[in-house]
């Protein structure tokens, strides 16, 4: 995703969820939806068995 | 100011009262605390009525563990009569709180006198305490510096031995990275141990409550005062008080204790690195092992952070976002944004770093890790570069916390100063529901005279 997918990403979540960004705010957000992605692909990408749950009640 | 567990004995014994006790700590905040920005509101009428209440209750032969002990509380957990303000400003016109939080009460109940409501990040989102709304809060070796966040006031209350004990909370690090950088101890206890009823939420999902202080005896004290099941936090265990101050004499032979290396090493500044190195030293710790995929545990926190943290707040964002911090209400909007498949991606992440650890801990008892990749650094800087690469520094603070907290494990935080620098922690780390060996290995550090909380000048 470059810095133009994400940006239209930025505006029609925005939309979705009632948020009017300012252009300033705008350019900000893109920033930081760009930084959680690059944290997230690691995590987007990873092969996990089937059996691995998202646990309803988390014990450690 | 003296140690709780001294203060705890005196007024227990009746040769100090807890209302001297506390007019004392009164004075010293307001003495001090205006070159620190640590409290949001001192509470004097309660604390003195509290004081009186511990009297007459020692008088009449109740022997209380924290009696007549002054603390604070980071200003989101509930005190009955002010706004929990959570670092917000948005929240500053709130009712007052009817009640007090679980933990707030406990505290009453053994003892302790609440002196005040302490600064932090807005929502606990931050690792500065750099907050536009109630100041930023100064740290006392250096007040040109911040003192960690969010529970920063938490952090420098204790620090300045304004209290000798303070309730923090700590969702990727705000317990761990204020003690770290205030030179004091914390624990961040496993998920689930401590109520966080009344405790205003930020991320459900790796929000944890705990205790912070300037002595190890005291965390322990102040710790096993506050444990307990409680029904009103469905994320509490129903599991009865383990305690630890016993426990803390107990030594370390047998203990299998390993240096975390790779990620952690590799996200730390030489001071941090040395501040793990004597600890190991002083612990006889010549192995190393790896966090199993630490930095897919630190992705899926900060996944699970912003859109949790995102979620909860929506209407602030949509509404009243030209109200909320500037430092982090840009976060705040992306977090909300993240695709729901990324979320419950980043929820089975965690279950599986949950179990290779367990597998880990099969083979090991404790963990060692700096707490944060640096000593405090100056207020207003962004960034910080580490391992050669230029890192936003507000979000970086937590780097090596984050992976920890995601899965709950529990953790002593214990300082390792060294004359004429700024003090940095360790955290020792444990299997789940294991705080007992934190504790064992933090008083084996403390009894090498490694591991003490250095007094800031400034001190009261």
């Amino acid at each position: 995703m470059n810095e133009r997918d994400i940006a239209a990403y930025v505006d029609t979540a925005c939309a979705l969820q009632g948020i009017e960004l300012a252009a300033d705010e705008r350019a900000r957000v893109v920033d930081h939806f760009a930084r959680i992605l690059v944290i997230a692909t690691p995590l987007i990408e990873l092969e996990l068995p089937d059996s691995v749950e998202l646990a309803p009640v988390f014990e450690p | 100011m003296t140690a709780a567990v001294e203060i705890a004995a005196a007024v227990n014994a009746q040769t100090k009262s807890a209302l001297a006790v506390t007019e004392a700590a009164l004075a010293a905040i307001a003495r001090t605390d205006p070159k620190l920005d640590s409290f949001t509101a001192v509470t004097g009428d309660r604390a003195l009525a509290e004081a009186r209440e511990v009297d007459r209750r020692v008088a009449a032969g109740e022997r209380l563990p924290l009696a007549g002990v002054p603390y604070a509380a980071k200003n989101l957990f509930d005190i009955a009569g002010l706004p929990t303000l959570a670092g917000a400003k948005v929240h500053a016109r709130r009712p007052a709180a009817a009640f007090d939080a679980t933990l707030v009460t406990r505290m009453r109940e053994a003892g302790a006198v609440l002196t005040g409501a302490l600064n932090m990040d807005e929502f606990a989102y931050g690792f500065t305490t750099e907050n536009a709304h109630y100041g930023v809060t100064r740290n006392p070796h250096d007040v040109s510096r911040i003192a960690g966040g969010s529970s920063g006031g938490s952090g420098a209350a204790v620090a300045a031995r304004l209290v000798p004990l303070s309730l923090g909370s700590d969702t990727n690090g705000s317990i761990r990275v204020p003690s770290s950088l205030c030179g004091i101890y914390g624990l961040k206890p496993t998920f689930g141990r401590l109520s966080r009823h009344g405790a205003f939420p930020f991320v459900d999902s790796l929000d944890h409550v705990g205790p912070l202080a300037a002595s190890l005896p005291d965390l322990a004290a102040c710790y096993d005062a506050l444990q307990g099941a409680d029904p009103a936090d469905p994320a509490c265990a129903q599991r009865p008080p383990q305690p630890v101050s016993a426990a803390c004499d107990e030594g370390i032979a047998g203990l299998r204790i390993a240096r975390l290396a790779g990620y952690f090493d590799k996200h730390t500044t030489a001071p941090a690195r040395a501040a793990v190195d004597r600890a190991c030293l002083a612990l006889g710790v010549t192995r190393s092992e790896e966090l199993p995929a630490a930095s897919l545990a630190r992705a899926a926190a900060f996944v699970i952070t912003g859109s949790e943290g995102g979620a909860r707040h929506l209407r602030h964002l949509r509404e009243r976002r030209d109200e909320l911090e500037p430092l982090s209400r840009d976060r705040f909007v992306a977090g909300a944004l993240i695709p729901a498949a990324w979320y419950v991606k980043a929820q089975r992440v965690r279950g599986w770093v949950r179990d290779g650890v367990r597998e880990l801990f099969r083979d090991v008892d404790v963990l060692i890790a700096a707490a944060t990749p640096t000593a405090a650094t100056s207020i207003g800087d962004e960034w910080i570069e580490l391992a050669g690469e230029r890192l936003p520094l507000r979000a970086s603070l937590g780097l090596l916390t984050q992976p920890i907290s995601c899965i709950g494990l529990p953790v002593v935080v214990a300082p390792m100063p060294r004359a004429g620098q700024l003090p940095i922690g360790v955290q020792i780390i444990a299997a789940p529901w294991r705080e007992d060996l934190c504790f064992r290995v933090a008083a084996a550090l403390v009894a090498s005279g490694a591991s003490f909380s250095p007094l800031p000048p400034l001190a009261a």
